[in-house]
């Protein structure tokens, strides 16, 4: 059965439908790469699978581990194992990064029907987990991305990744923002997490991404669904060629986006 | 009640102090009947409607239950604790290095703090003076190893007043009022030059009309952090007098306001001298029917230069039907000086409830993590962590939602 399969998914915000017959299937152990201009869709497909509040499917399936996933409340899908991190994280003021980690950690364990995790082997993991991603104690003791960095919020994205174990990582737009620094140490986070039962997509606007985070399957995104699907080839073939070639003519006017940016 | 001095008829000869207090007493009358007991219509309580209170008979309420796990609990700081019931200091005032203690009804008796009819008291000042039963009479020198609390309780209509004179060094007072019933309390603090006085004050139940008039002399600091986490009616009002430079004032109030519960926090910062700082903020969550109020005002006097004061009031509101009323005001007669007010309302942020749900944590917690968060900000204007912990644990339990295990960061 794969991870996750989406099927004939049409989707919007209130009455207006984004996501236009999207097919996706992603197997265990694979990481795929959606590309797409601005504006194709590719946070709606993100906070469609994530269960964000006015985010709703209109017809077609999206199957998680063979369950219904839209059928799901949010904090259901993050412990049947779905992770996203998020394109613009959320400040939250007065809850400090550590105790919105344990607090997570703690009620994705119950909901999985296993045991909290004791206050020293939280810290010890935690520890160990920051220090890869470049997050040092001041950030864990500060509220949650409050007056983090752009850089820091992502890199604080993978951070939850890393301590939630996820089985299938949504990662929307992790490198914007990101100088080559960060991006390289985001980038060994990611990959440490690679094996071959977690699957993950990886949403990106720039080919420079998936330098470093190879994906074994690129997938094009324009206007709601995929275009155009291949291997790691594809990326390097945008990257040459931009989105215009895959944009009609009544697109025309979104010229600005349809280039595939470098660094 | 509502006639005023009927009741004082009633009532009066059971009030402490001789013929002279007598006097003081009926005069204190005289002027709050002159000036008429406060209605909305009297700028000062605009917001805040008495009537239902000053018409209230004696009959009693319900009986109380003023166990721990509703009332805030501050006994694990061992404080030196000075309980009023019914308005009635109970048992003897404890002693402490550096602390005197006496009670309020003892002073008036015996003429040692004769109190002269004071005419700065005003409207609800000098009714609370025509009808005082007891409270508190403290002089601090030094800084006591213990906290000094104030616990307020039972179901009776009460009047107390307090006065603390703190002559050096730092002290935290806490003001615990847990009474099911109405109280009025007048509290005066004069903070001599150089000391340094940290108000806690929670209110968890009843009926509270509570004035603080402190006077702030060179370098001296005076710092509030109300919580009002039940009752009915809180009307806390604050008037500091920063009267010698370098004097500093922080008046930070916070309510979970449920059901009906009407809470006013009223303030008036008086920038007396140059080089005085002040901070007053609230803030509120307000559900169900609750009325939030902030009204506050900051006065920068002629010369009072280098004057640096700021109110914010900021509101959560949880229920479409939950009220707030912010009146931030600046009065500045002074030209250079930094002075700011702001008053911000909103909702709960659905966009980060999403984001702490898309982490596991259900609606309930995410919410309570939420509203914990936005009165993290208050708490952290408690400098004693112990204490802090102990208000933050109070509060985890009373946020809507709350099962009294969530947790408060920053703690
Ligand atoms: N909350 C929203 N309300 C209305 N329109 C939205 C909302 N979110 C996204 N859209 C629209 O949906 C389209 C796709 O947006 P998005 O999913 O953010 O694209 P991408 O992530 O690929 O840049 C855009 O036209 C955008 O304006
Ligand atoms: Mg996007």
């Amino acid at each position: 059965m794969a991870l996750l399969e989406i099927e004939n998914l049409h989707a919007g915000v209130d009455d207006k439908t984004i996501l236009n017959g999207f097919d996706l299937k992603i197997e265990a152990g694979e990481v795929h790469a959606i590309m797409g201009p601005n504006g194709s869709g590719k946070s709606t497909l993100s906070y469609v699978l994530a269960g964000r509040d006015g985010y709703t499917a209109q017809t077609g399936t999206a199957r998680f581990d063979g369950a219904d996933l839209l059928d799901m409340e949010p904090e259901a899908r993050a412990i049947a194992g779905l992770f996203l991190a998020f394109q613009y994280p959320l400040e939250i003021p007065g809850v400090t990064n550590m105790t919105f980690l344990r607090t997570a950690l703690n009620a994705v364990r119950r909901g999985r029907g296993e045991d909290e995790m004791d206050p020293a082997s939280f810290l010890r993991m935690v520890r160990e987990k920051s220090r890869a991603m470049g997050i040092d104690d001041d950030m864990l003791k500060r509220p949650l991305n409050v007056g983090f960095s752009g850089g820091e919020k992502k890199r604080n994205e993978v951070l939850q990744m890393a301590v939630l174990e996820p089985r299938l990582a949504i990662l929307d737009e992790t490198d914007s923002g990101l100088d080559i620094d960060a991006l390289q140490t985001v980038a060994d986070g990611v990959n440490a997490m690679r094996n071959d039962a977690r699957g993950m997509l990886v949403i990106t606007h720039y080919q420079r991404l998936l330098d470093f985070i190879k994906p074994d399957f690129v997938h094009v995104m324009v206007h709601g669904r995929i275009v155009r699907s291949g291997g790691p080839e594809l990326a390097e073939e945008l990257e040459r060629s931009g989105y215009g070639t895959y944009i009609g003519a009544e697109t025309s006017g979104q010229g600005d986006d349809a280039g595939v940016a470098h660094a | 009640m509502l006639d005023a001095a009927a009741h004082f008829e009633t009532v009066h000869e059971r009030l402490p102090g001789g013929p002279e207090v007598l006097q003081a007493r009926k005069a204190a009358l005289a002027r709050a009947e002159q000036t008429g007991l406060p209605t909305r219509r009297h700028e000062n309580w605009h917001y805040t409607d008495l009537a239902r209170l000053l018409k209230q008979d004696s009959a009693k309420n319900p009986p109380m239950a003023a166990h721990c796990a509703e009332a805030f609990c501050a006994a694990a700081l061992d404080p030196l604790q000075m309980v009023f019931e019914n308005g009635v200091l109970v048992g003897a005032p404890v002693c402490e290095q550096g602390v005197t203690v006496e009670s309020f009804a003892n002073a008036l008796s015996l003429g040692t703090h004769a109190h002269k009819d004071d005419i700065s008291d005003h409207d609800m000042a000098a009714f609370n003076f025509a009808m005082a039963q007891d409270g508190v009479v403290l002089t601090i020198n030094g800084s006591p190893d213990r906290a000094l609390e104030l616990v307020t309780r039972g179901d009776e209509a009460a009047h107390l007043r307090h006065a603390v004179k703190v002559e050096s060094g730092t002290v935290t007072l806490i003001e615990n009022l847990q009474a099911n019933g109405y109280t009025n309390a007048v509290l005066d603090v004069d903070v001599a030059a150089g000391a340094r006085v940290f108000l806690l004050r929670v209110q968890t139940a009843g009926d509270h009309i509570g004035l603080t008039r402190v006077k702030l002399h060179g370098d001296g600091a005076f710092g509030v952090v109300t919580f009002v986490t039940g009752g009915k009616l809180a009307r806390h009002e604050t008037q500091i007098h920063l009267h010698g430079t370098g004097a500093r004032a922080d008046v930070h109030g916070a309510i979970l306001g449920r059901g009906t519960l009407h809470a006013d926090m009223t303030s008036h910062l008086h920038h007396e001298t140059a080089n005085t700082d002040s901070l007053t903020t609230l803030h509120a969550v307000l559900d169900d029917t609750a009325q939030g109020v902030f009204q506050g005002k900051v006065v920068v006097a002629r010369d009072a230069q280098h004057v640096d004061a700021q109110q914010q009031s900021r509101a959560m509101m949880l229920s479409e039907h939950a009220h707030m009323s912010a009146k931030p005001e600046l009065e500045i007669y002074a030209d250079d000086v930094a002075c700011a007010h702001g008053a911000a309302l909103g909702e709960l942020d659905g966009d980060a409830l999403f984001f702490l749900r898309s982490r596991g944590i259900d609606e309930a917690a995410a919410r309570h993590m939420l509203i914990s968060g936005f009165l993290a900000a208050p708490l952290a204007h408690i400098e004693n962590e112990e204490l802090r912990a102990l208000v933050a644990a109070h509060v985890a339990a009373h946020v809507p939602g709350g099962d009294g295990k969530g947790e408060l960061a920053n703690v």
